[in-house]
Order: C-alpha cells, then structure tokens, then sequence
C-alpha cells in the first residue's frame, strides 16, 4: 500500500459527510417524509399510467444497478492501482464487492421480472435480496480475514487470481441455486417486528468485521481504502436496520431508503480507493518534478565544470606558452655572454653561466611538459594504425641506444588501429623513465602485451632499482621525482602524462614493484578506437 | 647572382632579444644586408609605403615576419600586404614561435613563402640565416 509521508486517512469532511448520507434519509423518514413507491395496479392501462405505478420499482432497479456501476468501477481502478503501486489488498478486496454485485445485479434483475426462477416470485425476490446480502457480509469477511491471515505478497499474484476466481464461482453457485430451486424459504414477515429476519445475520456479520476485521486491516495497511472500508460499515448497518426492522412491503419507504444507503456502502470504498489513487499520482508528479529540476541543476553544473575547464585549459596552454617566449630571451642572452666575454669570464663565472643555460632549459622542459600535459584528452585524435613492435624499437633508437640496457619485446605486441601519438607519449614516457632510472644492474627492459577482452594490457618492466610501495602514489604526481634533480635530469611529469592519458581513454594503470628489483607498469589501452565507453 | 642589387630585410618582430639574435647570426655569417626592423604591422606597413618623412624601402626585398605583435598581429598584416597592389608580390617568410596548425593554415593561406618555427630554447638562427642567403642567390625576384 502507499506510503506517502502525508496523512492517509479520509479527511473528515467526507467521515462526516458519508454518515450523514447514511442517516438522514432515516432522520427524514421520522421527521415524516415519505420515500416509498409501492407497486399499485395502474388506474389506466396507458404507459404514463403505467411508468406511475412501477416508479418505485424503477427506481430499485436505479439503485441497484448503481451500486453494481460503483463495484465495477471500484475493480477497475483497483486494477489501475495495482499497476501503479503493486497493491493486492485494494484488488482482492474490490474483487469481492465486484462478486457481491453481480449478486445484487441478479437480484436487481429478478425484482423487475427480467429474470423468473423456479421458485415463486413473491419468495424469489425477497429470498434474493436477503442471499445477496448475506453473500455481500460474508465475501467481504472472507476476502478481508483472507488478507489478513495470508498477507498480500508482492510478487505473487496467485492470491488475487484464486480469490477472484473463488469468489465469482461463489457467486455464481448462489445465484444458480436462487434460480432453480423451487421451494425457497420465505424471508418477508409483514406483521412481525422484525420483518425481515434474514437481515440481521449481515448486521451481524457487520458488527463483528466493523469492530474486528476493518480495524485489523486498516492498522495492517494504512490506506484511505482501508479507512473508507471501515467506514462503510455504517452505511451497510444502517442499510440492514431499515431492512430488517422497517419495510414491510416492496418499494416502501424504509426499502427505497435501504438501497440508497446501500449505494452509500458502495461509494464509500470507492472514494478512499480514489483519494488513494490521486495521492498516488501527486506523489508521482512531485517526485518527477523534483528529478526534473535536480536533472536541470545537474547540466547546469555540467556546464558550468566544461566551461571551467576549458578555461583551465586556455589557461595551461597561454601560461606555457607565453611563458617560453622570455626563456628564449633569457638562453640567447646567456649563450651571448658566454661566447663574447668568455676570454674575460672567470672559470666560475663561466660554469655559473653554464648552470644559468641549463636551468633555463630545465624550465623550458616543465613548460613543455606542461603544454603536452595540458593538451592530452583535448586536441581531436587522427586514430592511424600502428605497429607496436615497431614503436618500441624506434623509441629503443631514440632513447635506449647508448644505455646499455636490452630492449626485449614480449609476445602479444599488437598492430591496430588507435591514438598512435598518445600510445606513443606513453611508451616513451614509460621506457624513457626506465632507462633514466637504471643502475650498474641493470640489463634489460622489456614490452609486452596482453589481450584482455575489449583491452589491451600492455606491461614495460625493467630490472633497475625498483620503486617503494609507499612511493607507488606519488610517482605519479606531476612534477615528482625520486631522484635529485641534479641527477637525472626530469621535469617529473612523465608518468603524470602517462597517467592522464591512460585515464582519458577509460583506462587504468598502476605500477608492481617492491623495495627489491624491478618495476614493472601495467595499462590497459582500448582495442577501438574511439574507444567504447 | 640573378639580383643585381643586394637584397633588403624587413624584420618585422617585437622581442628585442630576438631581433639581436637575428642580427648576430648575420654577422657570424658574416651577410652585411642591410635590414630595417618594424615592431609591429602597422610600422611595417608604413615603412613599406613610404610617409612624407622617408620614401618606402628599397626592393628587392624580404619580409621576415613575426605573428604575435601588438596593434596588428603577422595575419593581418599579411592581409592588408595582399590587398595592397604595390606591395602584393613580397616574398614573406614567417618567423614565429607559434606550432599552432591553425596558424600555419592561416599564414599559408596567405601565400607565404615559408613558415619557420623559431627554434627552442639554444636554436640561434644561423640556418635561417644559411638557407635566406642561398635563397637570394638563386631566386629571380619579382
């Protein structure tokens, strides 16, 4: 059942507004008002006459088949309800009112002499509006206790299907026996007090689900269908009391009463069942609502990060870039220096300038790196097909030729259509920094591939020194070195590049290595190109 | 040499540390051109026409062009010589920092003669300065 933070309850105005309705025809009656209509032989025989006469049972006919239009609509909006909120209670329930009203229809049809049993009419209806009654008392028990002793489970439609099922054959059985038998108890005692005794076995029955079963079945699920449910009891009672206690012939004033109260028992559920439905739906609306708008700030914010960002990126490009133009400025300078005054220049002087030179380069490095950090994931990328096994050996020409170290190329090195600048910057970045970090030890750095579904795994291990596990995060920092910079010669950003690129494609990298020796890094790089996110 | 006159150099360039560098490299080439140099399009551009003060430069002529000045940038320069009928024939070579696709796109576009990326930090000019003499040695202006 729905559980909306509001209140689920009836509001009062409709508590107060339904017992009314069931009383104040009564109130009336006493007061001196006359609802009856009783069938009379028409004084002349022409339709008007005719139409005169049968008011009463006219309007019986109205009244019944409004609570039978009530029922049916009470099951489909239950079967709508269902669909929304998974409610079993409100569909069994409404199920059984749908039973008992075929039943009411049957007797409703049998009133009007649309429909003749066996038996003779003068017991036959009577008789059919006390089973329909009795039936009415009773399917409601049945379905309500059935509830509450089985429960409703969610996904379990069994329940709903057998208990329809049950309760149409049970009506079918009750209406199939009324039909054909042919001695009918009487229910009608016209000079008794009580005049008709078989109503007050659904009196008591109403009593028993009012004090009992509707309570139980309110506390178990909270609902304005559950609550009107409860509340219908009065206006059944009420219907029963005139029945039993006031109508002594058909169409009289206490019948015409009854049965408008009765419609009064079937609207009831009906209007908790659409209070129920409309919360329902607001709730659904203001839930949309509020993802409408929590959406509308999410691309706001989206937005807002782009723009941020590219204005991050201009930042980092006209920064290097601008940066550059005084360095130039500054080596020309130095190197001018250097070569006119060198017959003048102390020995320190000169090394002075030298360091000048080379720290000026170093400089121009970082703002390198920083220009290329900056464009990784931005420029478009021309996917063209490389060679893997090719790319390293040209990267071992240019980086590990004088080094000493064996350049070994593993199995599995693919040739594939991808970013061939970027897989590039990243092995050369990954070997550069292994032949920069090597030792006396060391003796080879290896490449190798594996085929990882949609990935590639690609590793490049060397032998040197290798990287302490607590130093695993920060090497891939920007601007982090492990080694003096008066050492190897780095702007640190390297594997920061690596890291940013791998990444910028959905990729993941990380490095194995212990105190001991050896290093190897792991990343993944897409097989497609653009690669499927 | 296919120019009887001895071909004059319009440096069109702002950073007076490269305009040194420039003349230096000259000088270690031992090429005694003469050159003018502009800060930016507009001097140039007004150095090329002539104003009531001096007549326009001596042709032959080439224009060594930098893109990133102020008051008007290499590519709008570029522009306004194209569209000028007197001055629509120079031999421009390009002369900047600037690696930018885009840039050299533009420039190209304006039917220079060459796009030279000044070299990084320790380059000097000496081959740009190697490649123009033998250019004028060889190449009938218009």
């Amino acid at each position: 059942m729905a559980r909306t933070a509001e209140s689920n309850d009836l509001p009062r105005v409709m508590i107060v507004g339904f017992c009314l309705l069931s009383l104040v025809p009564g109130l009336l009656h006493l007061a001196g008002v006359d609802f009856g209509a009783e069938l009379e032989t028409p004084a002349v025989a022409t339709p008007n006459g005719l139409h005169e006469a049968l008011r009463g049972s006219i309007v019986h006919f109205l009244l019944e088949w409004s609570a039978v239009a009530i029922a049916i609509f009470t099951v489909v909006l239950a079967l709508a309800h269902l669909r929304h909120e998974r409610d079993q209670v409100t569909l069994i329930i409404a199920l059984a009112l749908l039973a008992s009203g075929c039943v009411d229809a049957f007797h409703a049809l049998a009133a009007t002499y649309l429909v003749e049993g066996a038996a003779d009419s003068t017991n036959f209806i009577p008789f059919t509006w006390a089973i329909s009654r009795v039936f009415h008392a009773l399917v409601l028990c049945v379905g309500v206790g059935w509830v509450l002793w089985w429960g409703a489970p969610r996904a379990n439609f069994r329940h709903v299907v057998g208990l329809g099922g049950a309760f149409a054959i049970a009506a079918y059985a009750v209406v199939h026996v009324c039909a054909t038998t042919v001695r009918l108890p009487q229910t009608m005692f016209p000079d008794a007090v009580i005049t008709r005794p078989w109503d007050i076995v659904p009196l008591a029955i109403f009593v028993v689900t009012g004090c009992v079963l509707y309570p139980a079945l309110h506390r178990r699920y909270r609902s304005a269908f559950t609550q009107a449910l409860w509340l219908s009891v009065v206006p059944d009672a009420v219907t029963e009391a005139h029945m039993a206690f006031g109508s002594t012939s058909l169409f009289d004033s206490h019948f015409q009463i009854a049965h408008f109260v009765k419609v009064v028992a079937y609207a009831v559920p009906l209007s908790g069942l659409v209070l129920d439905y409309g919360r329902a739906y607001r709730t659904l609306a203001r839930a949309n609502a509020r993802l409408e708008s929590a959406t509308s700030e999410l691309n706001r914010r989206a937005g807002e990060l782009e723009r941020a960002n590219g204005e991050l990126q201009q930042f980092a490009y006209i920064a290097s870039h601008d940066l550059r133009a005084p360095l130039r400025a500054i080596d020309n300078l130095a190197t001018w220096l250097y070569e006119d005054a060198y017959d003048s220049l102390t020995g320190e002087s000169r090394e002075h300038l030298t360091l000048m030179r080379g720290r000026v380069k170093r400089m121009d490095d970082l703002l390198n790196a920083l220009l290329n950090y900056s464009r990784i994931g931005r420029s478009a990328v021309a996917p063209t097909e490389v060679r893997v096994e090719a790319l390293v050996r040209e990267l071992e020409d240019m980086y590990a030729a004088d080094s000493g170290l064996e350049v070994r190329t593993g199995p599995g090195l693919p040739t594939f259509t991808t970013d061939g600048v970027g897989l590039r910057l990243v092995l050369t970045n990954l070997i550069s920094n292994a032949v920069k970090h090597r030792d006396e030890a060391s003796t080879r750095i290896e490449v190798s591939c594996v085929d990882a579904g949609t990935w590639y795994e690609f590793r490049v291990s060397d032998d040197g020194p290798g990287i302490a596990p607590r130093y695993h995060e920060r090497v891939f920092e920007m601007f982090q070195t492990l080694k003096p910079r008066d050492e190897v010669e780095g702007s640190g950003i390297g594997l920061a590049l690596v890291k940013k690129q791998v990444l910028a494609n959905g990729g993941s990298v990380r490095l194995v290595s212990g105190e001991g020796r050896g290093a190897t890094f792991h990343f993944t790089w897409p097989k497609q190109w653009p690669p499927r996110s | 040499m296919p120019n009887s006159l001895p071909v004059h150099i319009l440096l069109v360039e702002d950073e007076d540390v490269d305009v040194m560098a420039v003349r230096r490299a000259f000088r270690s080439r031992r090429i005694a051109n003469e050159m003018t140099v502009a800060r930016d399009g507009v001097a140039a551009l007004e150095l090329l026409r002539g104003s009531e003060a001096k007549p326009p430069l001596p042709r032959p002529l080439i224009i060594l062009l930098d893109l990133n000045m102020p008051r008007m940038n290499g590519i709008e320069f570029l522009a306004e010589l194209r569209g000028d009928a007197e001055l629509k024939d120079s031999i421009v070579f390009i002369l900047t920092t600037s690696k930018a696709d885009e840039d050299k796109a533009a420039a190209y576009d304006k039917h220079i003669a060459g796009y030279i990326v000044k070299s990084d930090v320790g380059g000097g000019f000496l081959a740009l300065i190697e490649m123009l003499d033998s250019y004028w040695r060889i190449v009938e202006f218009p």
